[in-house]
């Protein structure tokens, strides 16, 4: 999606200095990427992303003054082309995915991540692509299993304006399923599958896949199952 | 009071004994109707043969069943207290007003009955209510100046009898009462030391998985962006990066572990654990909420401590500043740093009227939650916390905790500058 000509532009927002400096001078090793700001806090967060318009935030949770989800809220539900925010956080994922991908949030790193690793997720992100490890799933789903018992009821209410072809493949997306996979379930070239994502990115709306996978939740289009079903 | 309490301690000790023996009560009953038998008998003969009168045996019949009537319900002591009571009581009365006596062995029952219905019985009052049915007796006799003092020592002694049974039940269920109460409180209280204690080690966990993944983020930065690292540098840093990982993946578990233990908790926080340089903003907090004087004094170098030993520091000042506001509403409070090159000393003291009085007050409080909680924290980190009446009359909560100095400060935030400011501002 994005022009390979121009690089990546980045945002690093943490409130301790060795992850702040690291990070970007991690990220800046790589030519595709450049790091335009950084900030020690949310409401600087806030302030740098409106200042330098960047492609991707990587965004601490616990930072005093504003908390990272807030400052997510803010930036991602800015006017225009809002940056996507990958989620950085010290400790285990569960307290934050639902309210992080709420928020706006497009994935979630660990701070401890390799830098390889670092690597590969802002570029996917960067994409357009779900960054969300089939452990990230299993959490959000069963976070939404607590939060939402009776998603039911709701069910295709939002999802209306999708075609049946289409809300298929949404269905597969919130599974966790990558494009060759969805292509291989439906028996169509990933081509196909690209064109169906990002109409139905369009339709709703959307961001990204990862935001798609939390509006097929939301909408009660896919139901947490249950553990013994 | 104590002797006598002891001594009556030690005789229903011996009763309570000799009455555990299975055939006990049924044996009682039956020497307790023999005698009286025999008693009444006794008087018959003597009577009749004062006034010479030909009975023809009916004053005797009449005497022994009456005798035997207030004798032989005593075997209903344990099931029907009330009853057998009633019908002692009745035979008593009648005895005294009939034939102006009353055998040695109905007094001693009807006696054991009275004290036994205050005790156990239901209704207890009835057992006060029967006794005074003695009262006309005593005061209207007619009968001989000696059966007459008889009948008011009865009386006097049944209505004490009675009193002495319903008072000993009122005592023995408050005593019940407040053991319960105890125990209850026992339990909450150690309920809430364990959760405290989860809370504390969460926090200090917390603390240092911070550390460790900065460690991994260190490594990786060094790996790459250090001009010129020759390979084995770089697998080094690459082995530390995996080392930190690790420990990171075992500290996540054990959190996890942590947090169940702390189900009740809010939701994870999303800020960083406090560190003494917030101090500022929980003084202004506290000053806004309690709208009163609310002073920080530093005294010493401040220095940038150990991360634990802040956190501890700054959640015992926390809570010291919460108990005032709940305990002394409007109380001044003085919050005090000294800084010596052993230990951080810890002091939150307020003007208000001071520590409870006694034991069960601070027991019933939720402050006493609050007490342990500082305690725990300051143990955590190998310091040691007093609570109690400062010199003022007020409250004083003190903790002293080792000076351990943070080995690097992690943010340039962490400089203690922020004491410099005059953080004497009253509200």
């Amino acid at each position: 999606m994005n022009a390979s000509s121009l690089p990546i532009r980045i945002v690093v927002a943490d409130d301790h200095e060795v992850v702040r400096t690291g990070f970007a001078a991690l990220l800046d090793t790589q030519d595709d990427f450049t790091v335009v700001g950084t900030a020690a806090d949310g409401t600087d967060a806030v302030r740098v992303c409106r200042e330098q318009r960047p492609d991707i935030v990587l965004m601490d949770v616990r930072m005093p003054a504003m908390d990272g989800i807030e400052a997510t809220r803010r930036i991602a539900g800015s006017a225009g082309e809002a940056p996507r925010i990958l989620i950085l956080t010290t400790f285990d994922l569960d307290e934050y995915v639902y309210d992080a991908l709420r928020a706006g949030a497009s994935g979630f790193l660990l701070k401890d991540v390799t830098a390889e690793h670092l690597f590969d997720a802002v570029r996917i992100v960067a994409a357009g692509e779900a960054l969300l490890a089939p452990t990230v799933t299993r959490r959000l789903i069963s976070e939404f299993a607590r939060m939402r018992p009776s998603a039911q009821g709701k069910a295709g209410q939002p999802l209306g304006s999708l075609t049946a072809r289409e809300t298929e493949v949404l269905k597969l997306l919130a599974e966790g399923l990558s494009n060759p996979e969805i292509a291989a379930r439906l028996v169509v070239t990933e081509e196909t599958v690209k064109t169906h994502v990002s109409r139905i990115l369009a339709k709703l709306g959307l961001r990204d896949r990862t935001q798609a996978v939390v509006a097929a939740y939301e909408s009660g289009l896919v139901v947490p199952r249950s553990r013994t079903g | 009071m104590g002797r006598v309490n002891h001594r009556l301690g030690g005789l229903s000790l011996a009763v309570r004994r000799i009455a555990s023996i299975p055939h006990a009560p049924a044996a009682a009953t039956i020497v307790l109707a023999i005698i009286g038998a025999a008693q009444a008998l006794a008087w018959a003969a003597s009577n009749s043969t004062i006034n010479r009168q030909p009975t023809g045996g009916e004053l005797e019949v009449a005497l022994m069943l009456l005798s035997l009537a207030t004798t032989v319900p005593l075997g209903l002591l344990w099931t029907q207290p009330a009853i057998a009571a009633a019908v002692v009581t009745a035979a008593c009365g009648l005895s005294l007003l009939v034939f102006h006596t009353l055998t040695v062995a109905g007094t001693a029952v009807a006696l054991v009955l009275l004290y036994r219905l205050g005790r156990y019985g239901t209704p207890q009052l009835l057992a006060a209510g029967l006794a005074t049915l003695f009262l006309p007796l005593a005061l209207l006799g007619r009968a001989s100046p000696g059966v007459h003092a008889y009948t008011v020592l009865l009386a006097s002694l049944g209505q004490a009898m009675a009193w002495a049974g319903i008072a000993l039940r009122a005592r023995a269920e408050a005593t019940e009462h407040s053991a319960a109460r105890q125990v209850i409180a026992g339990s909450l209280l150690e309920h809430a030391a364990r959760g405290e204690r989860a809370r504390i080690s969460r926090e200090l966990h917390d603390v240092v998985a911070h550390h460790i993944s900065m460690i991994a983020v260190q490594a990786e930065t060094a790996r790459l962006t250090t001009p010129g690292l020759p390979t084995p540098g770089a697998q080094r840093f690459s082995s530390i990066g995996d080392t930190a990982r690790t420990a990171l993946t075992e500290m996540r578990r054990l959190l996890g572990v942590l947090r169940e233990d702390t189900g009740d908790e809010p939701a994870q926080p999303r800020r960083p654990q406090p560190r003494l340089n917030q101090l500022n903003e929980l003084i202004d907090e506290a000053r806004e909420a309690a709208d009163t004087t609310t002073r920080l004094i530093v005294r010493g170098p401040p220095v940038t401590l150990d991360p634990g030993v802040e956190l501890a520091a700054f959640r015992i000042i926390q809570e010291a500043l919460t108990n005032s506001r709940r305990h002394a509403p409007g109380a001044a409070v003085d919050v005090e740093l000294h800084y010596t090159p052993r230990e951080l000393r810890v002091s939150v003291r307020d003007n208000g009227p001071g520590p409870p009085v006694t034991p069960q007050q601070i027991g019933s409080q939720p402050l006493s939650h609050g007490l342990l909680g500082m305690r725990e924290r300051a143990a955590a980190v190998g310091g040691s916390l007093r609570t109690g009446r400062d010199s003022s009359g007020g409250f004083i909560v003190e903790a002293s905790l080792p000076a351990i100095e943070a080995a690097l400060p992690t943010s340039p935030a962490d400089d203690p500058e922020i004491y410099s400011g005059p953080a004497e501002a009253a509200g």
